[in-house]
This record gives C-alpha cells, structure tokens and sequence, in this order.
C-alpha cells in the first residue's frame, strides 16, 4: 500500500510538472518579450495534493505594474489541475527578490522554467 | 458606503467566491464561470450606473463597459501599451453571454444558470465545455483577468462616476 501511494505521489507531481511546462509554453509562444518563468510552491509543502493549484510567476514588460495579483483559474478540458498565474513586471521581479514585495499565503519561489537571459546564452 | 462603493464590495466578495470555486478539480466551470459574470457585472455597474440614473438594461454591461474601464485604469497606472481593445471585448462579450438572458438573438444559448433546448434535447450547464474556460487561460485572458482584478482592488485608477 505504501509504495502505491508514493507511486501516486509521483504520478501527480509528474502531471502537475508536465501542466505547468504546458502552460508556461503556450505563453512563451504569445509573449516574445517573456522573461522569466517560475513555479511558485505552497508552504507548508502541499504541492502533491490536488486541489492545490499549479502555480506560475511570469515576468514580462508587457503587464501593467500592479504588484502581486494572484489570477485563479479553474480545470477545465484542456486543464487537469486549477491553476494561480502571477504576472509582473521586471521592476516588481527585482523587489520581489529584495523583500519590498511578497507572495502572498506564504507562497515560495520554486524552480526556474524559462529564463530569457539564459536562453540567450 | 455610497452605491459605487456597495458594488464593489459584493463584487470583492464575487471575486473571493470564484478563486475558491476554481480551486476545485471536481466542480464544473459553470459554476466558477458563474460567480466571474456576477462580479465583472458588479464591478462595471460600481464605475458606470448612479442610483438615480439606473439604466433599463440590467445585463450586458461588462462588454458595454470593461473595455473601455481597463484603457483608463492602464492609462492611470502608467502602462504604455494600450489594450488589445478587439480581445478585450470579444472576452467580455463571451462574459455577458453566460448570463440566461442573453444569448445572441438565439444563436448562444448556452448560460451558466439553467438547461437550455439542444439538438431535440436538453443540454445542462454543468455537462458544457464554455470556450471561455479555455480563453481565460491565454496571454489576453491573463491579461483580462489581471485588469479586472487590478480594478476590483483599485477602484480610484478608474473613473468612478
């Protein structure tokens, strides 16, 4: 039963890792001028459940500078899991990194899935 | 608490309602779909009505207005570009058309609310696929959202009347 379970486990973590590139794609495809693509995870550590949602921080000059406005989005047909896309500029990636602004629900950054700067190298 | 403000405040509470709906993998997108049509309503008749000049047309108003709402709220916070006004209303189109008493001179009678006749039969809302769903999740709908919620929260970088 044990080693089902964790079987599972990483069956979701591997569909969640896989809907979050998919995503990240398909936006990479329509914004050239992205710049950075980052998971973002849960704290306490809830990213093998479900219900909680894929979430992705996107940096691109092309939003508006409105700090940390977390965008819900629901599974549907084309999505298996719900999903939170944050969208900022890079002036707000920079405080973000310095502190001056936050995640909010004690969200962390989580790996890199793009990066402009090391794509160009 | 004026009008505007009333309106805005159930439409906060609108928006809390859908991120939590969107949370669930089991429910269907009628349902989130649902609570987003009732707070861009709200959120566009807190800028656009005044209680003593209430407009016949109660629904609607989301294509009506939003568009229009999201330029000066960009313009306001600085932001150079300007908004793709065709996505924006053809978005906002597809969110009054979730509303039953709306559907396009019949040609959509798909709505988030009730049955409607389909084929020789009778279609639910929580068996429907809406390509909203799906447009939301794009770079414009992204983009849609933001606004709507930058809006929701910031009121002031937007004419209220």
């Amino acid at each position: 039963v044990r080693s089902k379970c964790y079987a599972e486990l990483v069956d979701i973590k591997k569909d969640k890792d896989r809907f979050a590139a998919e995503l990240a794609q398909s936006h990479l495809a329509d914004d050239p001028d992205m710049q950075i693509i980052q998971r973002i995870n849960s704290y306490p550590d809830r990213e093998m459940d479900v219900d909680e949602p894929v979430k992705v921080l996107e940096v691109t000059p092309q939003t508006s500078n409105s700090g940390i406005l977390p965008i819900y989005l629901g599974p549907n047909v084309d999505a298996t899991y719900p999903s939170v896309m944050v969208v900022i500029t890079p002036e707000e990636y920079g405080a973000l990194k310095e502190g001056k602004l936050r995640l909010p629900n004690q969200w962390q950054l989580g790996e890199a899935m793009f990066s402009q700067a090391a794509a160009a190298e | 608490m004026n009008f505007a403000e009333a309106f805005i405040a159930q439409a906060r509470s609108d928006l809390d309602a859908h991120n939590e709906l969107c949370r669930s993998p089991l429910l269907p997108s009628c349902h989130r779909l649902h609570y987003l049509q009732m707070w861009l309503e709200k959120l566009c008749k807190a800028h656009a009505w005044t209680p003593d000049a209430l407009p016949e047309r109660k629904h609607g108003v989301v294509s009506k207005f939003l568009p229009m709402l999201v330029s000066h709220h960009w313009k306001a916070m600085g932001f150079a570009e300007k908004p793709n006004q065709g996505s924006l209303k053809k978005l906002a189109r597809m969110v009054d058309l979730l509303h039953p008493s709306l559907d396009g001179a019949g040609r959509h009678p798909q709505n988030v609310e009730y049955p409607w006749p389909q084929r020789g039969s009778w279609q639910a809302p929580v068996y429907e696929h809406f390509e909203l769903a799906s447009q939301l999740a794009t770079i414009d709908g992204i983009k849609f959202l933001k606004a709507a919620i930058s809006l929701t929260h910031h009121p002031h970088l937007a004419p209220v009347q």
